[in-house]
C-alpha cells in the first residue's frame, strides 16, 4: 500500500468541493482536499489585497446557498452570518432612479412612481416568479436521471422528476395552464417575458439584470428567462429571492465550511495544484501533483469544470471518445469581468436620495432593454461592452468588517467582457484600460467616485481562468442554457456526478443544479459517492 | 411627487389627520398600501356602535375604479358573472368577477352613475385586469383609490346621523341606492350599501373635503352614540353577516400561489351570482358553465354553529372519523346573539349533504398553553345576522 | 340574408384553407370559403415568395393527389471572393464539393446532415401530427406523448444524448463546433433563422432547422424542390380540386366577423352585410385576427386575451423584386449557377451583425439575402430577393427609409454582380407591413407567429388552442400560426380537417 492513502481525494477547495468534503467528513470518511493556490475558497473568497481592505474578489453575493447545507455543516458554528440587501436601485441619466426594497409595500409604491401599471403587474409578476421557484426547489437536491437508462433505478428518477411538474408538492399539484406556464418560462427569453407584464423600460430593465449576470445570452436570447429564475431561487431566511452579503466576505462561507471540515478530521493542502489522475486498470486510484507528491484513494472527487476535469487532468485515452467530444462542446464561456475598489469614502450617487435604502444593496444604471441587448452585442463581436450592465454593490455598507470604519469597499462586476477579446486577446495594457473604462462609466453617475479610489483590482475572465481555473472565466462553470440544464449537465448521460472513469466523481458547478454559489452540486455530488460506498446519508440535505 | 414619499412604505388618507387623533390604542395596519387604524378603542364598543349607534370608518384604501365611456355597460355587464342589464342608474350592485377558469378573482359592488359611467369598489388592485379586460371596448378605465375619500357609517342611527350632517330625505333612500349630495359646498355622493349587515351607508366625496365632513359627521352623530370604528370590529359585524372577505376566506385566483387554492364561486356561496342567462359572453363563462354541467364542484363555504364558546380560528374541521373535511376561514363569539359562529371551506358533500356530526379542533389560549377542544358543530346559513332594520324604508330615524 | 346552411365555412382562401376545404369537400361536406382578395392562394403568391417547395406526399394524398411537378433546386453561397460552394443534395457530389474547401468538412457534413436528418425524421413525426395536451387525461394525448418518448429513445443511447441536448441549441454553436468554413457555416445558419426572429446564436435556433428539414423531406439542402409554374400552378390545382370536391369559394368575400349564438360559432358575416350560417368555422387566418377580429375581444377571457395580445408574430422578412431588362451576370456564376437559391449570408457573425439591429425594429445596411432568378421564355427575367431582418415597423418609419434600404441591398448585390445596377428595369419592395396590409395577415409574418419553443407543439400558437379548436365551440384554426406552422406544405389544414371531422 503506497503512502499518502486516504478514504476520499477532493480536487479544488472551492465551496463545491469543500461542502462534499464536509458531508463525506461528516459521514466518517478520511478526506483529503488538494487546492493548487496558497489560499482555499476557490471563488469564495474574501482577500486583503489592499491593506485595511477585504476584497470578495470573485463571487460577491450570497442567496443560492441551500440552507439545509448550513443546517447540515453547522456554518453558524464556524462564523457565516448573513446579512441581507436593505434594496436595490437602477440609476437614470435623467437623474432620477428606480428602486426595490426589503419591504414589499416600499417597492410597489416605488414601481408606482415609475408606471401604475407596472406596479400592479409585479404583484402578478412575483407570484408567477416564485411558483417557478416552488417547483424547481426540490429539484435542486436531486440527483438528475438518465434519461437514457432503462434501470429501475433511472426509470423512477425520471419519473420522480416529472412529478414534481404533475402531482401533487408543496404547491398541491399543477394544472395544465401552470405546465404551459413552466414550459414557457423555461424556454422564452427574458425580454418577452417582461414585456407580458411591464409597460416602461427602467422597470424591465432592472428586473432583466438577474437574467444576464454571468451568461453569455442577453436580454433577447430565448432561454434567458432561466437564468433570471437560477438568481432567483435562492432565499435569505425564508425571504425567496432575496439576497445577502456574508458578514466578513465570500470568504467566509468557505472558511466556514473547511471549519467544518477540520472538525470532522478532514484536512486541505493549499498550493498542491493537481497535474493528473492517476488511473491504473481503467480505475482512478489516485493523483499526482505539480510538486511531484502522489497520493492515493478509493475515490477521486473533482470540484474542477467538467472542462479541466475531463481535458486537463484526465487523460484522453482512459475516456470514451465521444464522451470527450462533448466535453470540448460544453459551453462554457466567460462574460463577466469585476472591479474590486478600496474607496476612502462613500461615494456620492446624486441619483438616489441620501438615506434611501435602495442604495444599500445591488446598484446598476442600465435604463433600458435595449442598452443591456447592445452590451451583449458588443460581446458577441468579441469587445467588452462599451456601455456595460454593470451590478455594483458596497458591502461595507451593511457589514462592518470588510473595511475600517468611513472607508468602504465596493465590488463592481460588469456584463460582458469576453475572453477572448478580439484584435489580440488580453494584456495587462487592456486590462487597465478596461479598468479606467468600467471607473469611467461610473464616475458618470458619481461626481466623487474617482477621487476617492485608494486602489483597485481589474478582474477580466482570463483572470479567472488562469488564478481561480473558473474555464474561460464563466463563473457557472458552464453556460445555465436547456442543452447544458439538469439531466444535460454537464453532458448528457453523465449527470450522475458520477464519471465513464470508475471511483473518479464531479462536483463543480459543471453539474445539476449549476453555479451561483449554491453548494447543491458538491452536497449532491457528495450523496452519490456515500451511496456508492453503501455509506449510511444523514442530515437536512438529504 | 413629495420626495420623501419616495421611499416611504405607506400612504396616508385623507382623514389620517382625524383617525391618528381619535386613536386612543395607536393600533395600525396594512390595506392596500395604506395605514388604518385596527382599533381606536376596544373591539367591544366600537362592535356595539355599529349595532347601537353610528360607526364610522376610514374606507379610502378600497380599491376604486371609474369606468367610463360608450361600452361601459356592456363592459361592466362582460367583466363580471351578475347580470346587469336590467340594473337602474344610480344603484349599485354587489358583484364578483373571475378569470378565464371560472375562479373567483375578488367581490365587491359596483355603482352605476348611467350607461355610461360606473364606479367599481374591491378589495384587491384590478387595475391591470379592467384594463387587459377591456380590450375591446370604448372605455377608459381610471384608478381612483387616491382622488376619492370614503367613509362607511353603519348601525342603527347612521341615517339619522347623515341627515344632521345634511343628506336631506336620506331615510327614503331604499338599500343598494345612491344619491348625489352637496354639502358644505362639496359633492358628496351617499349609497345605502356596507359591510356589517346592518342599516348603514358609505360616503364618498372630494379628499379635500375629507377633514371637514369627519368633523362635521362626529358634530352631527354627537348625540347618536357615534364611534369611530376599526378594522377589528368590521370582521366581527362581516362574520355574523355572513359577508366573505378576499383572501380570506378564498384566496383570490390572481394571488393564490397554488392553484389548488383558487375557488369558483359555487365554492364560496357564490353560484347565486353568476346568470349563464346574460345575452353576452362574460369572463369566465365557459368553464363555470362545464364546471355547472359536470357537477365538478369540490367545496363549499358555510355557516357554522359551534358548541361551547371557545371560537374556532384557524380549526380543522372534522368527520366522524376523524378524516379532515375542510377548515375554518374565520371565527368569532357573536356578543349580541351570543352564539360561537364561523365560516368555514368544507370538502363537498360535507356542507351540503352531510350537514351533523362534524367537529371543530380547537386550541384555545388558558395563560401560555393552549388547550385543544373537540367542538361539534353544526352547519347553518351562512348569515347569521340579519335584522329588520337594515332593509326598512323609509330608514329608522332618531329625532 | 342567406339561410344557406354549410357543414364548413373557411374563412381565407390560403393554402391550408383550400387544402382543408378539399378534404371536408372530399367526404362530401358542404363547404363555403370566403377569401377577402380577390384571388385565393393569400401569401402563396409570387410577390411574397420567392418560389414554392413540394407538397409532402401526406398532404396531396390526402385530397387525392396534386399533378404538379418538381425541379429540384440547388443552392449556391456566394462568396465576394468568387469561392462559392454549390450544394445541389447529392450527398456524394456535395461532399466532393465541400472537400475543396476542407476535407474535415466535408466529411462533418456528412456527419451533420445524416444526424439532422435522423432527428428532423423523429421529431418531424411528431411535428406534423395535431399535437397532444398534457394533463388532459386523454389517453390518445398520452400515448402520442409516450410514442415520441419512444422513438427518441429509440435513437440509441448516443443518438438520444445529443437529441436532448439539440432542443435548445442555438445553431452557430453546433456550426462552430463541425465546420471550419464560415461560408458553410453562415449558409446552413442563414436556413436556420429564415423567417424568424432569431439570431445564429439564439438559443432554439437550431430547432427551427430541424423544422424546415422535416417539411424538406428530412434532408438539408436535397429536399428543395421548386414547384413548376410556382404559386399559380399550386393554387390553381388546389382550386381545380375544390371545383371537383364541391366547395363553394367566394373570393371579395371579406368576412368582418364570426356569429355566435349559445357560445357557439354558428356562421359569418361579411363586409357588406351577407350572412352564411354554417355547423363550423374554420379560420385560416392568423390566431390574433382570428381572436380579436373574426371572435371578437367581447367574447374572449381576459387571460386569453393576455395571451394573445403577446403572441409573438411580427414578420422580419421582406422581399425585393427587381424586373430586370436583360439576364444579369454574377461573378463566377455559370448559367446553371443562376437556376439556384442564391445566399448572400457570408458567415454566422454577419447574420449576426444583421440580426442586432432588427430586435429593435432598425435595419442592417448590409442585410442577409436569398436570390431566385425567374425567367420565362416570354418575358424578361427578374430576380425575386428575399431580405431577412426586416423589421415590421421599422424605427423611423418605413416610408422613410425604404429607398436607402432598397439601395443598400442593391448595393450587396454589386458585390456578387457587377452588371445588375445596369440591368434593373424596375423595383417592387414589399415590408411586412406591406404584408399585413394586403394579406390581412397581422404582423406580416411567414408563419402568422414565431417559430419558438414556447409557441410551438402544445402551445402553439397559444396554451389552450393547440388542437385546432379555438376558445369558441365551433371555430377553428386552420392556418400556419397553428401547429406546425407555415412553410406552403399544408399540414396545418390537414391536421384541421381530421379534427374538424372528428367534431362533425
Amino acid at each position: 500500500m503506497p503512502k499518502n492513502t486516504h478514504d476520499i481525494i477532493v480536487v479544488g477547495a472551492g465551496h463545491n468541493g469543500l461542502t462534499a468534503a464536509s458531508y463525506m467528513a461528516k459521514a466518517g470518511l478520511d478526506v483529503l482536499v488538494l487546492e493548487k493556490n496558497e489560499w482555499i475558497g476557490g471563488a469564495a473568497v474574501s482577500r486583503e489585497l489592499f491593506p485595511g481592505w477585504k476584497y470578495s474578489n470573485c463571487s460577491y453575493v450570497c442567496s443560492l446557498l441551500r440552507p439545509e447545507i448550513m443546517r447540515d455543516l453547522e456554518l453558524y458554528k464556524y462564523g457565516l452570518q448573513i446579512i441581507p440587501y436593505e434594496g436595490s436601485a437602477t440609476m437614470m441619466r435623467n437623474g432620477d432612479y428606480y428602486a426595490h426594497y426589503h419591504d414589499h409595500d416600499m417597492t410597489i409604491n416605488s414601481i408606482r412612481r415609475h408606471s401604475h401599471k407596472d406596479a400592479e403587474a409585479y404583484e402578478r409578476y412575483s407570484r408567477d416568479v416564485l411558483r417557478q421557484c416552488k417547483i424547481i426547489k426540490p429539484l435542486l437536491k436531486m440527483t438528475p436521471p438518465d434519461l437514457t437508462s432503462f434501470k429501475p433505478k433511472d426509470l423512477f428518477g425520471a419519473l420522480e422528476f416529472a412529478k414534481h411538474f404533475a402531482a401533487k408538492d408543496e404547491l398541491g399539484g399543477l394544472g395544465e395552464k401552470e405546465i404551459y406556464d413552466t414550459i414557457r418560462f423555461y424556454t422564452m427569453s427574458i425580454r418577452d417575458y417582461l414585456d407580458e407584464y411591464f409597460e416602461s423600460d427602467i422597470t424591465k430593465a432592472h428586473l432583466a439584470g438577474s437574467a444576464i449576470i454571468g451568461t453569455a445570452l442577453g436580454p433577447c436570447s430565448p432561454g434567458s428567462a432561466y437564468v433570471l429564475l437560477h438568481h432567483y431561487m435562492g432565499e435569505v431566511d425564508g425571504s425567496v429571492g432575496s439576497w445577502g452579503y456574508s458578514r466578513g466576505g465570500m470568504g467566509s462561507i468557505t472558511k466556514a465550511m473547511m471549519g467544518c471540515l477540520n472538525d470532522h478530521g478532514g484536512e486541505v493542502k493549499p498550493s498542491s495544484e493537481v497535474t493528473n489522475v492517476i488511473v491504473k486498470n481503467g480505475r482512478a486510484i489516485g493523483v499526482a501533483t505539480k510538486n511531484g507528491d502522489e497520493y492515493y484513494a478509493k475515490k477521486i472527487v473533482s470540484n474542477l469544470d467538467a472542462k479541466r476535469t475531463f481535458l486537463k487532468i484526465t487523460e484522453e485515452k482512459s475516456l470514451p471518445e465521444d464522451f470527450v467530444e462533448r466535453i470540448k462542446n460544453f459551453k462554457i464561456r466567460g462574460s463577466s469581468g469585476k472591479l474590486n475598489i478600496a474607496l476612502d469614502g462613500l461615494p456620492d450617487f446624486p441619483c438616489i436620495p441620501e438615506g434611501d435604502p435602495g442604495g444599500g444593496g445591488d446598484m446598476h444604471f442600465t435604463e433600458s432593454i435595449e442598452e443591456m441587448e447592445g452590451a451583449y452585442d458588443d460581446w458577441k463581436r468579441g469587445q467588452w461592452s462599451r456601455n456595460p450592465y454593470v451590478d455594483m454593490c458596497i458591502p461595507s455598507k451593511s457589514d462592518p468588517t470588510m473595511a475600517a470604519p468611513g472607508k468602504h469597499y465596493m465590488s463592481v462586476f460588469i456584463q460582458y467582457v469576453p475572453f477572448n477579446l478580439a484584435n489580440g486577446g488580453w494584456n495587462e495594457e487592456r486590462k487597465q484600460e478596461f479598468g479606467r473604462h468600467i471607473v469611467d462609466c461610473i464616475s458618470e453617475f458619481s461626481p466623487n467616485f474617482k477621487d476617492l479610489i485608494n486602489h483597485y483590482e481589474v478582474r477580466t475572465p482570463m483572470d479567472l481562468d488562469s488564478e481561480v481555473g473558473l474555464t474561460e472565466g464563466n463563473i457557472f462553470q458552464g453556460e445555465l442554457t436547456m442543452d447544458q440544464l439538469m439531466f444535460n449537465r454537464p453532458v448528457p448521460g453523465y449527470a450522475q456526478y458520477r464519471t465513464p472513469l470508475k471511483n473518479m466523481y464531479i462536483c463543480s458547478s459543471s453539474t445539476h443544479p449549476g453555479g451561483g454559489v449554491m453548494g447543491a452540486p458538491g452536497a449532491n455530488a457528495a450523496r452519490e459517492v456515500l451511496l456508492d460506498m453503501k455509506m449510511p446519508q444523514k442530515g437536512n440535505y438529504y | 411627487m413629495n420626495s420623501d414619499l419616495r421611499f416611504s412604505a405607506l400612504k396616508k388618507t385623507p382623514f389620517h389627520s382625524r383617525t391618528s387623533l381619535a386613536s386612543r390604542t395607536n393600533k395600525w395596519y396594512t390595506w392596500n398600501g395604506f395605514t388604518v387604524p385596527t382599533e381606536y378603542s376596544t373591539v367591544e364598543l366600537e362592535y356595539t356602535a355599529a349595532r347601537n349607534g353610528t360607526s364610522v370608518m376610514d374606507l379610502t384604501p378600497m380599491g376604486k375604479y371609474e369606468i367610463t365611456g360608450d361600452d361601459a355597460h356592456l363592459f361592466v355587464d362582460y367583466l363580471v358573472t351578475r347580470d346587469l342589464s336590467e340594473m337602474k342608474d344610480n344603484t349599485v350592485a354587489y358583484i364578483i368577477w373571475c378569470n378565464e377558469d371560472g375562479k373567483v378573482l375578488d367581490d365587491g359592488t359596483i355603482f352605476k352613475y348611467s350607461s355610461k359611467k360606473f364606479m367599481l369598489c374591491c378589495a384587491v388592485k384590478i387595475f391591470n385586469w379592467l384594463n387587459d379586460s377591456a380590450e375591446g371596448f370604448d372605455v377608459g378605465i381610471k384608478d381612483v383609490t387616491d382622488t376619492i375619500a370614503a367613509l362607511s357609517l353603519q348601525g342603527p342611527t347612521s341615517c339619522s346621523t347623515l341627515k344632521n350632517y345634511g343628506a336631506h330625505d336620506l331615510e327614503t333612500l331604499a338599500p343598494f341606492e345612491m344619491k348625489q349630495f352637496t354639502i358644505d359646498g362639496y359633492n358628496v355622493l351617499i349609497s345605502r350599501t356596507g359591510f356589517t349587515g346592518d342599516l348603514g351607508y358609505e360616503i364618498w366625496t372630494d379628499p379635500e373635503n375629507a377633514e371637514s365632513a369627519w368633523d362635521s359627521i362626529f358634530e352631527a352623530g354627537k348625540q347618536l352614540k357615534i364611534r369611530p370604528f376599526g378594522m377589528h370590529a368590521l370582521d366581527m359585524t362581516r362574520i355574523e353577516a355572513g359577508f366573505i372577505q378576499t383572501n380570506t376566506d378564498f384566496m383570490a385566483a390572481e394571488d393564490a400561489l397554488r392553484p389548488v387554492r383558487m375557488r369558483s364561486p359555487y365554492e364560496i356561496g357564490m353560484g347565486w351570482l353568476v346568470h349563464f342567462k346574460k345575452k353576452n359572453y362574460f369572463v369566465g363563462k365557459k368553464a363555470l358553465k362545464l364546471e355547472k354541467e359536470k357537477s365538478t364542484t369540490e367545496r363549499c363555504l358555510v355557516g357554522l354553529d359551534i358548541d361551547g364558546d371557545k371560537p374556532a380560528h384557524g380549526s380543522v374541521i372534522y368527520n366522524e372519523k376523524k378524516e379532515d373535511i375542510g377548515i375554518v376561514t374565520a371565527a368569532m363569539w357573536s356578543p349580541t346573539m351570543k352564539r360561537n359562529i364561523a365560516l368555514a371551506s368544507l370538502k363537498r358533500p360535507y356542507g351540503i349533504k352531510i350537514k351533523d356530526n362534524i367537529f371543530a379542533e380547537i386550541y384555545h389560549p388558558e395563560e401560555i398553553e393552549y388547550r385543544k377542544i373537540w367542538a361539534k358543530c353544526k352547519v347553518v346559513k351562512r348569515q347569521f345576522y340579519n335584522p329588520e332594520r337594515r332593509n326598512k324604508v323609509p330608514a329608522d330615524l332618531y329625532e | 340574408m342567406s339561410d344557406m346552411q354549410y357543414d364548413a365555412i373557411i374563412i381565407g382562401g390560403g393554402h391550408n384553407g383550400l387544402v382543408c376545404a378539399n378534404i371536408l369537400g372530399k367526404k362530401n361536406k358542404k363547404v363555403l370559403v370566403c377569401e377577402a382578395r380577390e384571388n385565393c392562394g393569400g401569401m402563396v403568391n409570387h410577390e411574397i415568395i420567392n418560389y414554392v417547395p413540394s407538397v409532402p406526399n401526406s398532404v396531396s394524398q390526402s385530397i387525392g393527389g396534386l399533378n404538379l411537378k418538381y425541379i429540384p433546386k440547388g443552392t449556391i453561397a456566394l462568396s465576394e471572393s468568387g469561392k462559392h460552394i454549390r450544394l445541389i443534395g447529392n450527398l456524394h457530389l456535395d461532399h466532393a464539393t465541400i472537400a475543396k474547401f476542407s476535407t474535415q468538412d466535408a466529411d462533418r457534413y456528412l456527419e451533420f446532415h445524416d444526424k439532422m436528418s435522423q432527428f428532423s425524421k423523429t421529431l418531424g413525426k411528431f411535428m406534423l401530427d395535431s399535437p397532444p395536451r398534457i394533463m388532459n387525461n386523454n389517453f390518445s394525448d398520452y400515448a402520442k406523448l409516450f410514442k415520441l418518448g419512444l422513438n427518441v429513445r429509440m435513437l440509441g443511447k448516443k443518438r438520444f444524448n445529443e437529441f436532448a441536448r439539440m432542443i435548445g441549441l442555438n445553431i452557430a454553436d453546433e456550426l462552430e463546433d463541425n465546420f471550419e468554413s464560415t461560408l458553410l457555416q453562415g449558409l446552413i445558419a442563414h436556413d436556420s433563422v429564415l423567417g424568424s426572429n432569431l439570431g445564429a446564436r439564439s438559443p432554439g435556433s437550431l430547432i427551427n432547422l430541424l423544422y424546415r428539414m422535416a417539411v424538406h423531406g428530412n434532408s438539408l439542402f436535397g429536399g428543395i424542390y421548386e414547384m413548376e409554374g410556382g404559386s399559380e400552378s399550386f393554387i390553381s390545382a388546389l382550386l381545380e380540386k375544390c371545383n371537383r370536391n364541391s366547395v363553394e369559394i367566394k373570393t371579395s368575400a371579406s368576412v368582418k366577423n364570426c356569429l355566435i349564438e349559445d357560445d357557439k360559432a354558428v356562421g359569418v358575416e361579411l363586409h357588406n352585410g351577407e350572412k352564411f350560417f354554417g355547423k363550423t368555422v374554420i379560420s385560416n387566418a392568423d390566431p390574433r385576427s382570428t381572436y380579436l377580429c373574426l371572435l371578437g375581444a367581447q367574447n374572449l377571457d381576459t387571460d386569453v386575451k393576455r395571451r394573445i395580445k403577446h403572441h409573438r408574430s411580427k414578420g422580419r422578412v421582406a422581399k425585393l423584386s427587381l424586373e430586370l431588362k436583360q439576364m444579369p451576370e454574377f461573378n463566377d456564376c455559370d448559367i446553371e449557377d443562376l437556376n439556384s437559391r442564391m445566399v448572400v449570408s457570408p458567415s454566422i457573425d454577419y447574420i449576426e451583425e444583421n440580426f442586432n439591429p432588427s430586435k429593435f425594429d432598425k435595419l442592417s445596411s448590409e442585410p442577409v439575402l436569398e436570390i431566385c432568378l425567374k425567367k420565362d421564355k416570354d418575358s424578361n427575367p427578374s430576380l425575386d430577393i428575399q431580405v431577412q431582418y426586416a423589421p415590421y415597423r421599422a424605427h423611423g418609419g418605413w416610408e422613410n427609409i425604404k429607398e436607402d434600404y432598397v439601395n443598400s441591398i442593391i448595393k450587396i448585390l454589386s458585390k456578387y454582380s457587377s452588371n445588375i445596377e445596369s440591368c434593373i428595369e424596375s423595383k417592387t419592395f414589399i415590408t411586412p407591413d406591406d404584408i399585413e396590409q394586403n394579406y390581412h395577415v397581422s404582423g406580416g409574418h411567414w408563419h402568422h407567429g414565431e417559430i419558438q419553443i414556447d409557441q410551438l407543439f402544445m402551445l402553439r400558437p397559444i396554451p389552450g388552442a393547440a388542437q385546432y379548436r379555438t376558445h369558441l365551440d365551433g371555430l377553428y384554426l386552420c392556418g400556419a400560426g397553428a401547429h406546425p406552422g407555415g412553410g406552403m406544405h399544408g399540414i396545418s389544414g390537414k391536421n384541421a380537417a381530421k379534427v374538424v371531422l372528428g367534431d362533425l
